[in-house]
């Protein structure tokens, strides 16, 4: 009896999309066909996901992550890494994936006043019916006439929201005042006893009452669109087009003047708004029927096809809008004066993210995603015998020679040239995680002690993550036929330059890949502090907020993550902050990012943001936080290794004022942030993908076949959702998946055949 | 792992997603690509939630011989019925242009007639624009109601009802009101106060959304173009019911007849309906 050799797969990186693909091809229903190896450089997996517990296991992120209720993909993968995990509940806290996460309905932007205020404005998304990665009945139940459907009826609600806003406000119990000017005696004037102010004031309440009937009689023709989108084929599109032009019109012509100083209708309005201009467009563009779906508008960026579809001014600079752009890092160069994505992935995506999220619109995680996720994802990997080979930086991905290939034979990968840069105490095997109170989590270094020569590394400082930090202890070369087989190449886009040499060279598809399809360095902070958020003025409940001010557009309330880590003197509230991260110039030109002091210097940026961020910008979402003399109040972060019984920084009495809690000068105040943390995502794999406008076309499908034991993996992939989220690189890993072993089919990859 | 043939990756079923709608209905679970099945797949669990009428609905996005849901065939009857009627219009409209065309060719010829002169004295182009107005007249008339009619047809699959004449010399119109929520009714009902001496009927079709808009009309006017036109006719709006008002004073002089005229957005000027009033003698 003979036994067939397993087919080696070399998976490169240790990402979500990596993951996944290494996921799939080892379930036990492959029985064994594929033998699965993941090289990853340094001690971690998760890539942009990936965290690490630090001083007093806090958790560090490398920036802020929220799943979202429509990862279908990611959180089917997710249950069934937990169920497969089956850990003790009585052992550990975080045994079941709803362990793992949270819902989190609420969805925050910082709206900006037209009077110049930044005002928050949270939405609750009530629960959608299921979880997601619950079965599907069907792989793909998605078709933009649901979503016209489903944006009607938004429609419809938002202006019922939009005329109990203008109700409730208005005054009740001055009965005269609300009576009717244009009485039963026809005359149409007020009584001879009221003033020309109370006149005045009926005639502006009658404006008022104006409105209210435009937006009911609004209500009812949107209710019309419902039925008619419904069914959208069976009518002509002249109809459809001419009612909502009739809606839009009308709503833009009555409501927009008159919301000046009501910013909830204001911001009900401009929600009203980009619906109708969204409708306008699927149904003027015909995508409902466009065998490209929402890829035929690719071509727009967002903005600029909503505006083609009479979306306004001041509804392409809401915060709603705002908040999008933030989601996906999306401004040229990083930056906020330059908004731009891809009208077709976008609109698909908000699409997705308003109407397909089950369970909740945002999951949040009960620890960092390297615990909850990346771990869980690690321990089930290695029962199932994936070999982990941590400290393994790819240098090159060698094609073979083509004089070499017979004829008719495609090119291929011949050879994988690693830097190996450590080697483990007796070639044994690096073990990664580190347990917190029963939880296996990554850290945030590693184990130094377990590397041949660790004390040295650990001594000279050693980043073995660093992109800049080429030091070694060794190299390696995996021959196809010897080492492998198939490659999976799931490191980030920004990294393909440098380890896909010969790919780019020879094959033009990739020089467009790196050239057209652009990536952007991120930054994040993350502070501890001792006060709770209502006393440093946030009387809101948690969630994270966007569309604030650069150099941070967005915040998140992380107060539920206090208990999970070990503090001698427990903070009150955390907060995360990211954005996108410019990359420096000078004298009008790009500063050579190949310079060795190039990641120290952007990191040096992200902590003055920071500071200058909680010094000028906090006060507007955390008034209490700041001094009365402005600037922010330093004593309130708590340091890691902080005595519990420390007075100089006591916690300030209930009562207490900012100006006698126990502020510390500026200098030394500033000196406090180096306790938190900050980060600079500057190296090239770590770097975000964008999807501006023309840009997709030039992404490369795992699927494609041109190199016949390569696929890749990655949101920078032709994965179908197209956007750098957890689920596109999901989605691809399992794309990737399918091209090397047949399944799982492209038809159960959720959202794959998406319009 | 010692060295062995190089093992080739299968091409793929295919190389990019399937954007197109209509070929979304395939079977769940097989390998590789499957061919869209046609017909009769039902709808997941999301797309029930997604949106019910489109899961229901489904197959027919697939193909048109599925068999349509109720709500959905009387909404498509309602639009073919609205266009056949829009179409028989349209033909009148040419029947009316050509008769138009006649008429000019006939003066320019000399052989006027009573019936294309008029009364005596008014001459062929103040006729001409007469016949043109009453023409409109007639045209709006006739279209309002019919879009009113057209865009109940769809709101009886579930949304509201459009406008229908209320209160003390209303007579209901066709369609009869049916049960409404409270904010259909702020858009959908129109208080009509009218002074007159004579028996008067009103009737008044609006566009759904009509009432939202700041109405007002030049006048109702008769066929007959000696008859004066009806002026005194004004739109308001009445806090404490919610609603619009329109009040209309009949002249006590004014003749017997058929008075008509199209309800205008103030603002915009679009027709939003049209009112007809019918004076007994």
């Amino acid at each position: 009896m003979s036994i067939q050799k397993p087919i080696e797969v070399a998976v490169i990186g240790g990402g979500c999309a990596a993951v996944t693909a290494a996921f799939e091809l080892s379930r036990p229903q492959h029985q064994g066909k594929f033998h699965v190896t993941i090289y990853q450089l340094g001690w971690r997996l998760g890539g942009k996901g990936a965290s690490g517990r630090g001083p007093a296991d806090r958790i560090e992120e490398h920036g802020l992550h929220i799943w979202m209720g429509f990862y279908e993909n990611a959180f089917r993968l997710l249950r069934e890494c937990y169920a497969e995990l089956n850990r003790d509940p009585r052992k550990c806290r975080i045994a079941d994936w709803r362990d793992a996460f949270a819902p989190a309905p609420l969805v925050g932007v910082m709206d900006r006043s037209p009077r110049g205020e930044w005002i928050p404005w949270l939405a609750l998304f009530p629960p959608a019916e299921g979880l997601p990665g619950d079965p599907l009945a069907n792989h793909n139940p998605f078709s933009i006439a649901a979503y016209l459907a489903r944006l009607a009826t938004m429609l419809r609600v938002t202006i019922a929201s939009a005329q109990m806003r203008q109700r409730d406000p208005w005054p009740g119990p001055d009965a005269q005042a609300r009576s009717d000017p244009f009485s039963s005696t026809g005359s149409g004037e007020s009584s001879g006893s009221t003033t020309t102010a109370e006149v005045a004031a009926a005639i502006a309440r009658l404006i008022k009452y104006g409105l209210l009937a435009t937006v009911a009689g609004l209500s009812e023709a949107v209710a019309l669109l419902e039925v008619t989108l419904r069914t959208l084929p069976r009518y002509p599109t002249d109809i459809i087009i001419n009612l909502l032009g009739a809606v839009g019109a009308a709503a833009r012509r009555q409501i927009e003047p008159l919301i000046e100083n009501d910013d909830e209708l204001r911001r009900l309005w401009e929600v009203i708004d980009l619906t109708l201009a969204v409708m306008t467009g699927i149904v003027r563009f015909g995508l409902a029927t466009d065998p490209r779906g929402f890829d035929a508008i690719d071509d727009y960026e967002l903005r600029e096809w909503l505006r083609l579809n009479g979306a306004s001014d001041r509804s392409l600079d809401s915060a709603v809008l705002r908040g999008i752009y933030d989601l996906a890092f999306a401004y040229q160069d990083a930056d906020p004066k330059r908004p731009s994505q891809a009208a077709g992935l976008a609109v698909r995506g908000s699409l997705r993210m308003f109407f397909t999220f089950r369970g909740a619109f945002f999951w949040r995680m009960q620890a960092a995603m390297g615990d909850v996720v990346f771990a869980p994802f690690y321990e089930v990997l290695k029962r199932r015998g994936v070999t982990f080979k941590f400290f393994h930086r790819l240098d090159q991905v060698r094609l073979v020679d083509p004089s070499a290939l017979a004829p008719g034979e495609r090119p291929y990968v011949e050879a994988l040239e690693f830097y190996v840069q450590a080697m483990t105490n007796d070639g044994q095997e690096y073990r990664p995680l580190v347990d917190v109170r029963g939880l296996p989590c990554w850290p945030s270094q590693p184990d130094f002690s377990q590397l041949a020569d660790g004390d040295r590394m650990e001594r000279e400082g050693w980043n073995f993550e660093s992109h800049w930090d080429r030091r070694k202890a060794g190299t390696r070369t995996l021959r196809v036929g010897a080492d492998f087989d198939f490659v999976v190449l799931g490191v980030g886009l920004g990294a393909i330059p440098d380890v896909a040499r010969d790919l780019v060279a020879r094959d033009q598809r990739w020089r467009d890949l790196v050239s057209h399809v652009p990536t952007v360095a991120t930054q994040a902070f993350q502070i501890w502090m001792r006060a709770d958020m209502a006393a440093l003025g946030w009387c809101h409940w948690q969630t994270a907020v966007s569309a604030f001010c650069h150099p941070f557009d967005t915040w998140a309330d992380m107060r539920h993550l206090i208990s999970e880590e070990s503090w001698p003197v427990r903070p009150r509230a955390i907060a995360y902050f990211c954005s996108a991260l410019p990359d420096p110039r000078a004298n009008g030109a790009a500063v050579d990012q190949a310079a060795p002091d190039y990641p120290v210097k952007q990191r040096e940026e992200v902590r003055r943001n920071a500071i200058r961020f909680l010094n000028r910008d906090i006060a507007q979402l955390w008034p209490a936080a700041v001094r009365p003399d402005g600037g922010f109040r330093w004593d309130l972060l708590v340091l890691p290794d902080e005595s519990a019984h420390s007075e100089a920084y006591a916690a300030p009495a209930a009562g207490a004022t900012a100006a006698n809690s126990g502020a510390v000068s500026d200098a030394a105040g500033e000196s406090r942030f180096d306790s938190q943390f900050w980060t600079a995502n500057v190296n090239p794999s770590d770097r975000y993908v964008q999807s501006p406008p023309k840009t997709t076309r030039f992404r490369i499908s795992p699927l494609d076949n041109t190199y016949d034991n390569l696929t890749i993996a990655g949101d920078w992939t032709a994965c179908g959702l197209n956007v750098g989220c957890v689920e596109a690189a999901v989605m691809s890993g399992r794309l990737a998946a399918h091209a090397l072993a047949g399944s799982p089919a492209l038809e159960e990859i959720v959202g794959y055949d998406h319009p | 792992m010692s060295d062995r043939p190089r093992i080739r990756r299968n091409d793929p079923d295919r190389g990019a997603p399937i954007r197109d709608w209509s070929n979304l209905f395939r079977s769940s679970g097989a390998q590789g690509v499957s061919a869209p099945s046609g017909n009769g797949v039902a709808m997941g669990v999301l797309a029930n939630e997604l949106a019910p009428d489109a899961a229901a609905s489904g197959p027919a996005s697939a193909g048109a011989s599925a068999p349509l849901d109720p709500v959905s065939e009387e909404a498509r009857l309602a639009i073919e019925s609205a266009y056949r009627v829009i179409d028989e219009h349209l033909q009148e409209g040419r029947r009316a242009a050509q008769a138009r065309m006649d008429s000019a060719r006939a003066t320019a010829s000399g052989a006027f007639t009573a019936a294309t002169i008029g009364p005596a004295g008014m001459g062929i182009a103040a006729e001409s624009i007469q016949e043109i107005v009453a023409q409109g007249i007639r045209f709006y008339s006739s279209l309002a109601p019919l879009w009113a009619g057209f865009v109940n047809s769809i709101a009886s699959a579930g949304a509201p009802n459009p406008s229908h004449a209320a209160g003390p010399a209303a007579a209901p119109l066709a369609p009869a009101p049916r049960p409404r929520n409270a904010a259909t009714m702020v858009s959908a009902t129109i208080t009509v106060e009218l002074a007159s001496a004579r028996m008067t009927r009103v009737t008044i079709d609006l566009v759904p959304y009509a009432c939202a808009a700041k109405l007002a009309t030049s006048g109702l006017h008769a066929i007959e173009p000696d008859r004066p036109p009806l002026q005194d006719i004004t739109f308001t709006f009445d806090v404490s019911s919610n609603r619009p008002v329109v009040r209309i004073r009949v002249p006590d002089h004014q003749p017997a007849g058929v008075y008509s005229g199209v309800i205008v957005d103030q603002d915009s000027g679009d027709p939003r309906g049209a009112m007809t009033l019918r004076i007994e003698p």
